[in-house]
């Protein structure tokens, strides 16, 4: 058997690898149009903020070293411009050369690249850069040392974006950020995003929201936005998404699917039956709701190159989808996502309900917690866990790894009430934040409490419903919601006579906890009401200029 | 309709229990009986607050009897204990603790929450003492910092390894105390197999404590200012904090008629219902449904607890809800280390007569690349159709995490499959894109389907025995750090070319560090039809669940030095010290990360390394001693190793400077230094010193270390020798026609001499070579200092070969032009 894969990364490399462990015989040849193989990309932003100091442990593997443990055929700088599928042959260029190899079966893991949008002027930029491969990364690094930056705008605020924007800023440059939504890190809602905005705005990022690059003037030294705005820049990094790398595909007349990705079957299979596709570059059904999507992470790819190595050695496998669950750090804080986002359930029609709680990563009396943010998408029939995001500065990964696994295993928000998580002070709390968000999620699932959003209490409060804060006097006097009046939860049972009946009632306190206190008291004293889900805490940071 | 609730206990479960009955009714009376001070304190945090980490009793308290009674309209007694209870007429007796009066109450549902107690037994002096003291709330803990405070303690004795007295000894420890951890059976932690709970006893004793296993206490004696063990051993102490265990505290229901079970705990059935109508039981004192077994057991732990209280508050509010089966997931921290398991362990398993398998690995935390990352200890258990029975990690990061996914894989009856499936977030400083728990699961997997056998460590020493065929598939430099005994050795990239070597008779077991190379090596095999078993968690499982605990120095902090002169490294002010990051890098990386450090050093320069694999800390030990170099420090600093070695100290006796002053300017002569004994690297030496000496160039070949291997004689000569010596000519082949391989390079010109020579000559050769080598006049000098160091005698070394020290070398490589290092 001789198998050819094109691409010698991320999905390329663990499909050759595993194929090898499984079959000793069989001929492996992997082609790689760049230098390196095997390498972190994901460790990029980090080697050129100088956090990873070594060029070389990015560096995984080498094709030496992966001839002698696996006998792969490795050719770097071997780039293949063209696929025939009548002949079973692919045409390769090496250093201007070119030459063919036949196949028998081939691998197509050939990724996506950065975005690059037909922006005026931006042929005749200079200093703008895209990050995707080691020789990216190594150009800005020279780049940096080579001439006197200050300035560098980042254009487009996702994952590759902000840790970017970190690394640039601890670098000691002064970073701005253009994102044409107006939200930072668009998988995650906006409330949520707010949370990691603010992190960067605090280290001296600026972020212009809601703009977008129109031209690149006076050879890339200066960028002009689509309010007029002029920014001048050092350096420029393009980091607006990745589209799937899919023109040799294309041109073997292979199926393609959404935003042109490959289209395969669930046996990794692309519409020729002896050529498979794996990686960013391929089409993917979410887990969530089973749509089609483009899901460009390291994990997915890994795990499709490894299964389809077992397939074709004979495992019965099939893929079954991607839950999209990935995390980014922004300075202190992590900010990560599972599942479906809000904004996707309400783009595809789904019902869900969504909750937001503020838990500490572990027990608040012993040292070092800190509260994170929490949000948890549900059916609002079955209570089935849709999605789920988390802002904070610690347990984020956890809290997120646990919900991932609670959707891969279909779970309802009552089976996170049931999971067993590790406890002792310096890890969790008794309750831990999934249990808790799990017991909220039940309790709304239940018909105990109603929840508002912080999207809709003005207008309710507009439309006549009494807003009551319920948290002390000192909290209130610091800062509310327009429109509230203060009834702290202490006093409430004696205040009721305050409170008249023929209103609808929403009660806000903190972070929600309170609130949901104050609503069952007020429920069974014959009220309708509501309870703002997330409180003060997270309508505050959505509306910092509302709030006095 | 109207009830009263009457709660017996306030803290964790009747805490829970109170305030969501609240939630869920206005209007029902709910009553709280504690017979403490304090209501729902945070017991968990107890030893902290022991040990300064927690500096406020304040934030002990999680609600206060004000919070409770304003917020939630809860009746609050503090102060009461309920000392018996009318099932007929729904009536309980309290007394008031602290004057003795008695009331009676009345109840329409009474729900016991009353924990469990800290097992005191009857021994011998314990009454004499008042130095002996429990851990279960707020008065406890004050009774012992107050002592501590009002008393000289300079020791302490902590009586029982489970999770509570691990936390204890390290409090105690953290303020300076010398403490000594008694614990009766072979190991600290139950929940954890012996060999993980090793790793927790190298973590104990890397931080001074005194760990006694196997023993239990006999008797106190001077008024509890001594310890007397079961095997006579005595302890000096002047605190002792007795933490064997906890037994539910069911006197109360036992008194009532309600029926208990295991260790006196209170029978429930899924809605928390005792035997008797309206009394209700949650938390430390109840029987739980084993999760894995379906059977009765008892699981005192927090979260249990607290989800039962919601729980039963559901069900009395009409609510569907159920006691659900308990995991039993756990997590301590010790020192540096997190130590976290869920479900059942293999002595659990094998008593319950549940079939399984295991797998160990040690994969890290994170991208190792990504600075922090740390190695995690993972051990899954897994049965039929793969279903995970348990698991147990131990590391310094992400160790909670991945217990609580594997936790949350077994709540969905999950098996190793769903392992392989789960997707985490995965960026460099959080994850790996293939997860830990993903590893699990392929390896695992992979088990299942036959693609790869494997043994474990128990069974090593058995196979050893009956003389089994080891194959070791590390890199050469490896091997300083100990292997099996009589392992045959082929690294793993060269097997494909050596598969003639072994044995197709016999099965072959492989292994390396870890397992994975093992693995690798095992596929390699297996497809060439060998009969193949793989070391799971390879060399590391196997030597540390080896640990022999008492061997190390008691000071904290600080581990055994090679060697007697210390001094050397003062000697040297001049010297140039090399700060060297291993962090993230499994074993054998930090060792090959000093090796390729030192080889770039200079004779006295210091090297500091720091590396967050603790198995670091016994690998630089072995090698340093292997390898000639002095180690001067070998630390536990936070959660990392960090340790300082000098490159080859021992040779400053030899006056190298002098001889450098002394020596001539000829040229034209080649010396060599073989430092390895890899066979290719053999004969290159002699294809380059013979070519030399053909050329008429003097030629001096310095054996040190490895080198020396191939000068010795065939392995005939019985020198008879003392102990370490044994060791390391154990693990050193016998002569030149037991050379390994190696990939060497030699700056290009190596491998292409060798491979000519490779190809028609065999081992043979090399005997022949260096006799052609001795005729042509070649000099072949043995390092004195390193024949020391490796244990090899003068005897062992071929006819011929002159014995010298460094100087000796030195002077040669001042008169050359060619000097070659090998
Ligand atoms: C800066 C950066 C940070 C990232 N951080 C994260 C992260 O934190 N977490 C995460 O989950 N994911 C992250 N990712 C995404 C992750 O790296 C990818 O999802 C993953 O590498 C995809 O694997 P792949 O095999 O599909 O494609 P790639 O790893 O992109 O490999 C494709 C390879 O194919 C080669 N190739 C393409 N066409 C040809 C051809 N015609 N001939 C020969 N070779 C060809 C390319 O040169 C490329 O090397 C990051 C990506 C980048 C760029
Ligand atoms: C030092 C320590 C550390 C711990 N660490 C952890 C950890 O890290 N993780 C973890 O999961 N668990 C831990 N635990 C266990 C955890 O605290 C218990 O599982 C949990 O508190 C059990 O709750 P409970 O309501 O059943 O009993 P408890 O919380 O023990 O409450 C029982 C209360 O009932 C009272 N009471 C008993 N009888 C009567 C009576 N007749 N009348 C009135 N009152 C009565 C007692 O005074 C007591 O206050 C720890 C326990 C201790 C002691």
């Amino acid at each position: 058997m001789k198998y050819v894969i094109i691409g010698g990364v991320a999905g390329g490399m663990s499909a050759a690898t595993r194929l090898r462990r499984l079959n000793e015989e069989a001929e492996i040849i992997v082609l790689e149009r760049g230098p390196y193989v095997s390498f972190a990309n994901c460790g990029l932003p980090y080697f050129i903020g100088g956090v990873i100091k070594e060029r070389s442990k990015l560096l995984v593997q080498t094709a030496e070293k992966l001839y002698q443990r696996f006998r792969l055929d490795v050719r770097t700088k071997s780039e293949v411009t063209r696929i025939d599928r009548e002949q079973k042959k692919v045409i390769i260029d090496h250093n201007g050369k070119s030459y063919e190899e036949t196949y028998d079966v081939l691998i197509l893991s050939t990724g996506a690249r950065p975005m690059r949008p037909p922006i005026e002027g931006i042929d005749q930029a200079d200093h703008l850069f895209t990050l995707r491969d080691v020789p990216d990364a190594e150009h800005i690094v020279q780049y940096l040392q080579q001439h006197k930056v200050d300035h560098a705008v980042i254009i487009g605020a996702g994952f590759i974006g902000i840790e970017m924007a970190e690394n640039l800023a601890e670098h000691g440059l002064k970073v701005t950020i253009v994102e044409r939504e107006h939200q930072v890190l668009p998988p995650l809602d906006p409330e949520m995003a707010i949370v990691v905005e603010a992190e960067l705005k605090k280290h001296g990022i600026e972020v212009l929201k809601g703009k977008t690059v129109t031209g690149f003037d006076e050879n890339g030294s200066i960028l002009v936005l689509d309010d007029g705005m002029r920014k001048k820049t050092d350096l420029t990094l393009l980091s607006v998404g990745v589209v799937p790398e899919s023109s040799l595909a294309e041109q073997a007349g292979l199926a393609l699917g959404i935003r042109r990705s490959i289209s395969v079957n669930d046996h990794l299979q692309t519409s020729d039956s002896n050529i498979y596709a794996i990686g960013d570059a391929i089409e993917v059904a979410q887990t969530v709701g089973g749509r089609p999507a483009v899901i460009p992470l390291a994990s997915p790819a890994n795990r499709q190159g490894r299964m389809v190595a077992d397939i074709l050695s004979g495992m019965k496998r099939s893929y079954k989808g991607t839950l999209g669950t990935s995390i980014v750090k922004a300075f202190d804080l992590s900010a990560a996502v599972t599942g479906l986002s809000e904004k996707l359930l309400q783009r595809f029609n789904i019902p869900y309900e969504a909750l937001h709680t503020s838990p500490p990563d572990h027990a608040s009396y012993y040292p070092g917690s800190a509260q994170m943010t929490l949000k948890l998408l549900f059916d609002p029939e079955s209570g089935k866990v849709l999605g789920a995001q988390a802002v904070g500065k610690k347990g984020v990964d956890k809290t997120i790894d646990v919900l991932a696994t609670a959707i891969h295993g279909q779970m309802t928000v009552n089976d996170l009430t049931e999971l067993e998580l590790a406890y002792a002070p310096p890890f969790n709390s008794a309750k831990a934040p999934v249990n808790l968000i799990g017991y909220a999620s039940a309790n709304l699932l239940d018909g105990n409490v109603q929840n508002v959003q912080w999207n809709e209490v003005d207008q309710l409060v507009k439309q006549g419903e009494m807003l009551i804060d319920v948290r002390t006097e000192q909290e209130y006097g610091n800062g509310t919601i327009q429109g509230a009046v203060n009834i702290p939860l202490d006093d409430l049972r004696e205040r009721l006579s305050e409170i008249p009946k023929i209103r609808d009632l929403i009660v806000t306190c903190q972070v929600g906890l309170r609130g949901y206190l104050a609503a069952r008291i007020l429920a069974q004293n014959g009220y309708s009401v509501k309870n703002l889900d997330g409180g003060y805490k997270l309508y505050s940071s959505v509306f910092p200029e509302i709030v006095k | 309709m109207k009830q009263r609730i009457i709660i017996v206990g306030g803290v964790a479960g009747g805490a829970s229990v109170a305030t969501r009955l609240r939630r869920l009714s206005e209007d029902n009376e709910i009553v709280m009986y504690e017979k403490g001070t304090y209501i729902s304190f945070a017991n968990c945090g107890l030893p902290y607050y022991v040990g300064g980490t927690i500096l406020e009793k304040d934030a002990l308290l999680v609600e206060s009897v004000e919070n409770m009674v304003k917020e939630f309209n809860i009746e609050v007694h503090n102060n009461r204990e309920v000392v018996n209870v009318d099932p007929e007429k729904h009536i309980i007796t309290v007394k008031n603790v602290l004057n003795g009066e008695a009331a009676t109450d009345h109840y329409d549902r009474l729900i016991l929450s009353t924990g469990a107690k800290p097992i005191v037994p009857k021994i011998q002096g314990l009454d004499q003492a008042d130095n002996v003291f429990s851990v279960r709330n707020i008065p406890d803990v004050e009774r012992i910092k107050n002592y501590i405070d009002a008393h000289i303690v300079h020791k302490a004795a902590v009586i029982g390894g489970g999770f509570i007295g691990l936390e204890m000894t390290e409090n105690l420890a953290d303020l300076g105390l010398e403490v000594t951890l008694v614990e009766a059976s072979p190991q600290v932690m139950a929940p954890l197999d012996f060999e993980m709970a090793q790793f927790a006893h190298e973590q104990i004793e890397l931080h001074g404590v005194q760990l006694i296993l196997n023993d239990g206490v006999a008797r106190f004696s001077d008024n509890g200012k001594t310890v007397v063990l079961s095997s006579g051993k005595e302890i000096d102490t002047d605190l002792t904090v007795m933490a064997i265990g906890v037994l539910p505290d069911s006197t109360l229901a036992q008194k009532v008629g309600v029926k208990t079970g295991i260790k006196g705990a209170i029978v429930v059935n899924e809605h928390f219902e005792t035997n008797v109508p309206d009394i209700f039981a949650i938390g430390d004192v109840i029987e739980v449904k084993d999760f894995i077994t379906g059977t009765p057991t008892l699981i005192p732990l927090a979260g249990p607890a607290n989800r039962q209280g919601r729980f039963l508050a559901d069900y009395l509010n009409g609510l569907d809800a159920k006691n659900p089966p308990v995991q039993g997931t756990a997590v301590a921290k010790v020192f540096a280390l997190t130590v976290a398991t869920t479900g059942k362990n293999e002595r659990l398993l094998n008593q319950a007569g549940i079939a399984y398998q295991v797998v160990h690995l040690h994969p890290n935390s994170h991208a190792g690349y990504y600075p922090g990352a740390a190695p995690i200890e993972l051990k899954v258990i897994y049965g039929e159709h793969g279903k995970i029975l348990g698991a147990q990690a131990i590391g310094t990061e992400g160790v909670d995490k991945r217990i609580d996914m594997i936790s949350a894989v077994m709540r969905l009856n999950g098996s190793v499959e769903d392992l392989q499936l789960i997707e985490v977030a995965y960026a460099p400083p959080y994850a790996s894109a293939k997860d830990p728990i993903n590893y699990a699961g392929y390896i695992a997997a992979d088990q299942r389907q036959g693609l790869v056998k494997t043994i474990e460590w128990h069974e090593v020493d058995a196979l050893i025995e009956k003389q089994a065929y080891f194959l070791d598939v590390r890199e050469s430099f490896e091997l300083a750090a100990g292997k099996l005994p009589g392992s045959h050795h082929i690294p793993r990239g060269e097997l494909r070319g050596r598969m003639a070597e072994l044995p197709k008779e016999q099965p072959i077991y492989v292994y390396c560090s870890v397992g994975l190379r093992g693995y690798n090596a095992a596929r390699i095999l297996a497809l060439n039809g060998f009969e193949v078993y793989n070391l799971d968690g390879g060399l590391k499982t196997y030597e540390q669940a080896k640990y022999e605990t008492g061997q190390m120095k008691t000071q904290p902090h600080l581990a055994a030095q090679s060697g007697s002169d210390s001094t050397t490294a003062q000697q040297a002010p001049q010297c140039t010290k090399i700060e060297v990051d291993a962090c993230g890098l499994q074993c054998p990386g930090p060792i090959l990360k000093v090796k390729q450090s030192m080889e770039k050093m200079n004779k006295g320069d210091i090297l500091q390394v720091q590396a967050s694999d603790f198995g670091f800390h016994k690998d630089i030990v072995a090698w340093a001693n292997a390898t000639g170099n002095q180690l001067l420090t070998n630390d536990i600093v936070g959660n990392k190793v960090v340790a300082t070695l000098v490159k080859g100290v021992k040779a400053s006796h030899d006056d190298a400077a002098h001889t450098l002053q002394a020596a001539p300017d000829t040229g034209g002569a080649t010396t060599m230094v073989v430092f390895d004994g890899d066979l290719d690297k053999a004969i290159a030496t002699f294809i380059i010193a013979t070519g030399s000496a053909a050329m008429g160039k003097p030629v001096t070949l310095f054996f040190t270390f490895w080198g020396l291997n191939i000068i010795k004689r065939h392995a005939n000569t019985k020198i008879s020798k003392s102990g370490t010596d044994k060791l390391f000519s154990m693990m050193l082949p016998k002569s030149a026609d037991h050379l390994p391989l190696s990939r060497m390079n030699m700056g290009g010109i190596g491998p292409k001499m060798i491979k000519k020579v490779m190809a028609d000559k065999n081992v043979d050769s090399l005997a022949v070579m260096i006799e052609r080598a001795k005729q042509l006049g070649v000099k072949m000098v043995a390092c004195t200092m390193s024949m020391d160091l490796m244990g090899v005698a003068r005897e062992e070394i071929i006819d011929g070969v002159e014995f010298g020290g460094v100087a000796s070398y030195l002077g040669e490589a001042a008169k050359s032009n060619v000097n070659l290092f090998i």
